[in-house]
């Protein structure tokens, strides 16, 4: 049953455009494509579209080259191209966050080169802002009417709460996923983990949830051999799970992430209550763990990494940074002190051009994998 | 020809001409010396990125200090070297990266500056002043403000402005806690119609440029804008511009030009190559091109100018404390302002703003500094180029090079590009003087 389930979300994480397209065709699905989990996709869902994140073409980027610079980080170029290529043509819009600059700057050239349907959202940046709340609220309700537009249906309140409560239940579920591969209980590997993550940011949500329920029902007491060495990474977003699975490959063993295909994903979730949707729905945007692209105390993040590698047991951090990505590099200095004051080792790697080859990353990898073992 | 012959040719003026210049440096250095005195009296300074509000500041007696533009004078790789080694990477934004280098190596290169006791910032260029601030805040340890300045949307422009009031009121109280004392009101508007006025006026020296032959070099001149980022509110700051502005207007009714005999009229974006600013000019110079314009110094024209306010009204209303309206709609109106400053407009929007300026300042074609570290707004540079020749028919040069960073600056590849460039630039003005002649 595990790896029938395994095999089904490999499928749809290897070639998320062609899923979709088929499940466009043969069940009349809209899908919305969005760039950051910052997008409170559950507007999109209840207002009955797919949300679907946005990974980009892998390899060559001649089309996006002419329109953006070679500086943009990998993942903008590889969004950028697909869209030029026609590679998500099976979207019916997609949607912005304010985050990054780069994402930014894509938002611009995508208006004015690709011409696809798109909505921006205007999140605060600054978590601790007065009005910040507030401002949100605000834009949550346009794009609340935006997503009714596109849906062809009112989003009501029972309708949004059942929403919230699918999406607990699978942030619930993928967390139990974690917890489970790191007792030992069930057999994932550190590629897998992430494809799961990863389809479940494609296939409709309950599928996704059920395919859940029944991969942990497989958990079973010293399912897995412990003998491996357990990392955290730490990064921003990875499109595919090659380093995962090269980690796997030369022993390492991903406990757990801070990664945007990982466990920001479905962190900080929460319950739908008594309180009105939006507002639930606006709060987890503020009890994350911070994004680099928002203003925060710095301590934030480098707290929530310790904690990680400390409840994980981990012997080393790896670090996985998109080349040219701002916010990510201006934090790095503070965490790679604070590990060093507590000795834990470290390594950066670059991402988003593994087409180029692994061969360096495999080296480096390994040395510090029996560095650290 | 004899010294009292007529002249065809207009004047030119000589490199760094300006007698303002060299008022400014003494403005500066002042400026500077008494924000030293002010740390070591144990009175509150500030360090601030680019585009806060420091009137606010000014009217609560903190001094704001702008570290990042105060390496726009270093000609070395020191600080960027020094940051580097302290594990920032080198793609990122070197403005930045040079600050926090010097900050590092506490050498600020031609000044002394004080230690913050607060560091402020703003979103309303990039995240990476924001991360700047959060360095800064973490190294000194010290409270930090981050002013968020979302682009207002059209289906709902209310909600921006609102968000973007209530932080000012929160800025306030910010400051409030940090120096102790309360924020006068009266001195907050007196603030914010002196930095009104100095803005205009700076807008009105930079509109003499729309004259032909163009009397300034928006590339020269960026030195002038900063007392507009730390000085803005100040009498100081609205002095040094109009003792500026009545010099270019002596220059225009001279006949002075920046490039003798000027034949080309360029619009240059985003920050001038700071190490490397004579190289372009000088280049430009002998093709007889001249820099009119250049956005990144030029702020956005006020829609309902705060002038218009009089004076003697404000005070009476100040005196009987009738201010509570009045600072609300100061606020909204400083809200609304700074959410239209044109570094927060996305691309389309700032489009059509060059393409204006294109016009208004009879331009013939744009150079476009691809700044390599500045992620915001020069990843977008090439659709730009092309965006605005569609726009405007005015043909366009991108180069690669950096504003801090001299390792990006590859003089061969620029000389190149400037030189094909300029080859459009003249056969365009042939065929377009032919087509006149016909």
């Amino acid at each position: 049953m595990v790896e029938a389930v395994l095999e089904q979300m490999r499928a749809v994480a290897a070639d998320p455009a062609g899923y979709l397209r088929r499940r466009r065709a043969e069940d009349g699905l809209r899908v919305v494509g969005y760039f950051c989990t910052y997008v409170q996709e559950e507007l999109l869902h209840a207002a009955g579209l797919l949300p679907a994140r946005i990974f980009g073409h892998t390899g060559n980027t001649s089309h996006a080259d002419s329109h953006i610079s070679s500086f943009a980080c990998a993942f903008v170029r590889g969004c950028l191209e697909a869209a030029l290529r026609g590679e998500l043509d099976h979207l019916d819009a997609v949607v912005f966050p304010r985050s990054c600059d780069m994402i930014r700057a894509l938002q611009d050239v995508w208006a004015s080169a690709v011409g696809q349907r798109y909505y921006a959202i205007n999140m605060p940046l600054v978590l601790s802002a007065p009005g910040a709340r507030g401002f949100l609220l605000k834009e949550l309700a346009a794009f609340k009417a935006w997503a009714e537009k596109q849906g062809g249906r009112r989003i009501s309140a029972t309708r949004l709460r059942a929403t919230l409560a699918v999406y607990h239940r699978q942030r619930q579920l993928l967390g139990e996923l974690y917890e489970l591969r790191y007792t030992g209980t069930l057999d994932v590997n550190s590629a897998d983990t992430y494809t799961v993550v990863k389809a479940g940011m494609i296939m409709p949500r309950e599928e996704h949830v059920r395919a859940l329920e029944q991969l942990l029902a497989e958990a079973r007491p010293g399912a897995v051999d412990g003998d491996y060495v357990p990392v955290v990474l730490d990064g921003n977003v990875c499109t595919s799970s090659v380093l995962h699975a090269l980690i796997d490959r030369l022993g390492g063993r991903v406990v757990d992430d801070n990664l945007c295909v990982g466990r920001r994903y479905f962190a900080d979730s929460l319950a739908p209550t008594n309180e009105p949707p939006l507002v639930i729905l606006g709060q987890r945007s503020f009890r994350r763990i911070p994004c680099p692209c928002n203003h925060a105390e710095v301590r934030r993040r480098s707290d929530a990494l310790l904690a990680l590698v400390r409840g994980r047991n981990a012997r080393g951090v790896i670090f996985l940074f998109q080349r040219f990505c701002h916010p990510h590099y201006f934090e790095y200095p503070d965490l790679r002190d604070r590990l060093d004051r507590e000795g834990i080792p470290h390594l950066v790697l670059e991402t988003g051009e593994e087409k180029e080859g692994l061969g360096q990353a495999e080296t480096r990898l390994q040395a510090f994998l029996e560095m650290i073992q | 020809m004899s010294a009292d012959a007529p002249s065809a040719v207009p004047r030119s003026a000589p490199p760094h001409g300006l007698r303002s210049s060299a008022a400014l440096n003494d403005l500066l250095l002042r400026y500077f010396k008494d924000a030293v005195e002010a740390g070591r009296r144990g009175q509150p300074v500030a360090w601030v990125s680019q585009g806060f509000p420091v009137e606010v500041l000014h009217a609560m007696d903190i001094t704001p200090i702008c570290p990042i533009m105060n390496g726009v004078l270093r000609r070395d790789t020191r600080a960027l070297d020094a940051a580097e080694a302290a594990g920032y990477a080198t793609d990122i934004c070197s403005e930045i990266k040079n600050q926090l280098g010097e900050m590092l190596l506490d050498d600020y290169g031609f000044v002394e500056i004080p230690r913050p006791t607060m560091v402020l910032t703003s979103t309303n260029y990039c995240t990476a002043f924001v991360k700047w601030g959060q360095v800064v805040e973490h190294h000194f340890d010290v409270p930090g403000y981050c002013f968020d300045l979302p682009a207002p949307r059209a289906d709902h422009p209310r909600a921006a402005a609102r968000y973007c009031r209530e932080q000012f009121e929160g800025l306030q109280r910010f400051l409030e806690e940090c120096v102790g004392r309360r924020c006068q009101t009266g001195r907050l508007i007196d603030a914010f119609m002196r930095s009104e006025e100095a803005n205009v006026t700076w807008l009105r020296v930079l509109g003499y440029n729309r004259h032909r032959p163009a009397p300034l070099n928006a590339l020269d001149i960026y030195p002038h804008f900063l007392p507009l980022l730390i000085m803005r509110g100040t009498q100081g700051a609205v002095r040094h511009y109009r003792a500026l502005e009545r010099e270019v207007r002596e220059r225009v009714a001279e006949g002075v030009a920046t490039v003798p005999g000027e034949r080309h009229r360029l619009l240059w974006d985003y920050l001038p190559v700071y190490a490397r600013t004579r190289f372009f000019t000088r280049k430009f110079a002998r093709a007889q091109a001249s820099f009119v314009v250049a956005p990144y110094f030029l702020p956005s024209e006020p829609r309902i100018p705060l002038r218009h306010l009089q004076r003697a009204v404000v005070e009476r209303l100040v005196r009987y404390g009738l201010t509570p309206g009045l600072l609300g709609w100061s606020l909204r109106y400083f809200a609304r302002a700074y959410l239209e400053q044109n570094n927060a407009l996305p691309l389309a929007a700032r489009v059509a703003r060059l393409t204006q300026l294109v016009r208004d300042y009879a331009v013939d074609g744009f150079v476009l500094h691809n700044y390599r570290t500045c992620r915001r707004f020069c990843a977008s540079q090439y659709e730009l180029n092309k965006a605005l020749t569609a726009a405007t028919g005015v043909p366009g040069v991108v180069f690669d090079a950096d504003a801090f960073d001299t390792r990006f600056f590859s003089e061969g590849q620029i000389n190149t590009r400037i030189e094909a460039f300029m080859e459009t630039l003249e056969r365009q003005k042939g065929v377009r003087n032919y087509g006149t002649a016909a």
